[in-house]
């Protein structure tokens, strides 16, 4: 036998020596103190900066989307009701979903994705506050 | 009961389950506290410096990542923690003792702890190391008792392998050479 193994041999006839009975007890209670005065904080995956930077990015795809696409002429007759033109007054709504209508399918599932991802980290941020 | 990783309870623990910490200490207690007491020497001072490690480890639990086991993570924090404590104590001196020990030496005190019996071995090795530097006592214990590679100890001192592997040559020698010394009266005279 070599001589590291004999005084590994040696060394494991070493009594071991063992902490007093409340040792883990005291531990875990310095833990718990610990974790009252600072309680490990749930950080969400994308932070401020991130939501910040999509919701421009979104708001800009947005934009030119609806700057490049030329608005479709109404050829409908004009109708009114006790003298209002309805399609006047709707006009803005219409022009609205019609806009919406012609935004790409990619960019609507884009901004859609990032309102889900929004919706959800809010939901788990409440959920572990409770 | 299925036993589970190091890593899981960790995984728990930062989830905001501080009670998953509980078999951690319940895991690491013996070992930390006895890594403590090899470098303190005191009780009181080892129960402390361990639990003080334990907390330190769980506040920076967050900074974990596994390029080490936690293990050798722990262990680090233990010995630094072990450290720091003995030099509010005492200044250390890093000591540069001359080993003056032959190889004939070496084999006639290893021969004469061999035939000693198992009781009266104990009782000169611990002597033996309570004669070294806090630091080297640590070594071996690290080495020999618990088992690490000379890579853990590197990881787990801080220091170099190659400076590892000279540190425990030069202890184990130191520890014989203060063996063969209280050995000398009683026991090699004898043989």
């Amino acid at each position: 036998m070599s001589q590291k193994d004999l005084l590994k041999e040696w060394f494991k006839e070493l009594p071991s020596e063992q902490p007093s009975p409340d040792f883990q007890v005291k531990v875990m209670q310095r833990v718990m103190s610990e974790w009252t005065l600072n309680p490990i904080k749930y950080q969400p995956i994308i932070g401020k900066k991130g939501w910040w930077t999509m919701g421009l990015i979104a708001f800009l795809l947005t934009s030119i989307l609806f700057m490049l696409h030329s608005s479709l002429p109404s050829a409908a007759p004009a109708k009114t009701v006790y003298g209002l033109d309805l399609l006047q007054l709707f006009a803005p709504v219409s022009h609205l979903f019609e806009k919406l209508n012609s935004i790409s399918p990619a960019v609507a599932i884009g901004v859609l994705a990032i309102i889900a991802l929004w919706f959800f980290d809010q939901l788990f941020v409440r959920t572990i506050r409770r | 009961m299925e036993k589970k990783t190091d890593e899981y309870y960790i995984r728990e623990i930062l989830k905001g389950d501080s009670g998953s910490f509980s078999p951690l200490v319940e895991k690491y207690s013996h070992l930390a506290f006895s890594l403590s007491m090899k470098i303190l020497n005191q009780r009181e001072d080892a129960e402390e410096a361990a639990q003080d490690a334990f907390i330190k480890a769980y506040n920076s639990l967050s900074s974990f990542q596994n390029s080490s086991t936690f293990k050798t993570w722990f262990f680090r924090i233990v010995y630094n923690t072990s450290i720091s404590r003995l030099r509010t104590r005492k200044n250390i001196e890093v000591k540069i003792d001359d080993v003056k020990i032959s190889d004939a030496e070496i084999q006639a005190t290893e021969s004469a702890i061999g035939q000693l019996n198992i009781n009266e071995r104990q009782k000169y090795l611990q002597i033996g190391l309570d004669r070294l530097e806090p630091d080297e006592r640590a070594l071996l214990k690290m080495y020999y008792y618990d088992d690490f590679s000379m890579d853990e100890v590197s990881v787990i001192t801080g220091l170099t392998v190659s400076n590892v592997k000279v540190k425990i040559h030069r202890s184990r020698k130191k520890l014989l050479q203060e063996l063969r010394f209280v050995l000398r009266d009683e026991i090699i005279s004898i043989l």
